[in-house]
């Protein structure tokens, strides 16, 4: 593996909307990490 | 979290095994595992993952995950499908066309051990080149892979057969293998630092 995990991609209308979600404490990403 | 920080786990989150368990947080996590952002963003830090790892790679593999809101990972797909990868694909696959601007020395150079840093001044010849002088290489042949979804589909009724497990490897009779195919790389735009941009908060 080079340079870690990355299997993740969000693509939003803008980066601000990207970035409203990723904020999110429930985001589906946020999940990943915990259940590993 | 904290106890996939203290599990063998962790190392898969590192980007770096030197790095302290410590430092693997959620917000490291967020940060490296996932590439978010407009269509333009997430494009530009796809070509910093390629450009990380070298060169072009031969499939891009998301995870789909729409366990809370499965409108945005919907559209997230399409904009993935519409915007993005159009894109990138033609800037793995045709990089003859795409303009250059990449310099020794400025500040997207990958990391030392990047084998695209040793192409560098190639790439950049190749852009100052004349046509008549050097004619650019031909496009790649377009190399399919077998289909094994018809495989898969049929259940077995078709001629192709799977070979079973203790088949594998399949011995290719060399005279029957491709050569690799070697596609230059060139990227269209300035690139990012490998680190990604939060990685040292």
């Amino acid at each position: 593996m080079i340079g870690g995990w990355r299997d993740s991609v969000l693509v939003a209308d803008s980066d601000a909307e990207a970035a409203d979600y990723m904020a999110r404490e429930d985001n589906s990403f946020v999940v990943l990490p915990l259940h590993l | 979290m904290t106890e996939t920080r203290h599990s063998p786990r962790v190392l898969a989150l590192k980007p770096d095994t030197s790095m302290p368990d410590e430092d693997v947080t959620l917000q490291f996590c967020l940060d490296n595992m996932v590439i978010s952002g407009s269509p333009r963003t997430v494009l530009d830090r796809l070509v910093a993952l390629v450009d990380a790892l070298g060169g072009p790679f031969g499939t891009l593999l998301l995870g789909y995950k729409e366990w809370d809101l499965p409108a945005v990972h919907q559209k997230s797909w399409r904009l993935m499908a519409d915007n993005v990868m159009p894109q990138l694909a033609q800037l793995l696959r045709f990089p003859e066309g795409a303009g250059l601007s990449r310099q020794p020395g400025e500040a997207g150079q990958c990391r030392p051990h990047c084998a695209l840093n040793g192409q560098s001044a190639q790439v950049n010849r190749a852009s100052d080149r004349s046509s008549a002088a050097h004619p650019p290489p031909a496009a790649p042949p377009d190399v399919r892979l077998p289909d094994h979804r018809s495989i898969r589909r049929d259940h077995g009724q078709s001629n192709r057969r799977v070979p079973a497990s203790r088949d594998w490897p399949v011995r290719r009779d060399p005279a029957h293998v491709q050569p690799a195919v070697q596609h230059p790389y060139e990227p269209t735009r300035p690139l990012e630092p490998c680190s990604p941009p939060n990685s040292t908060a």
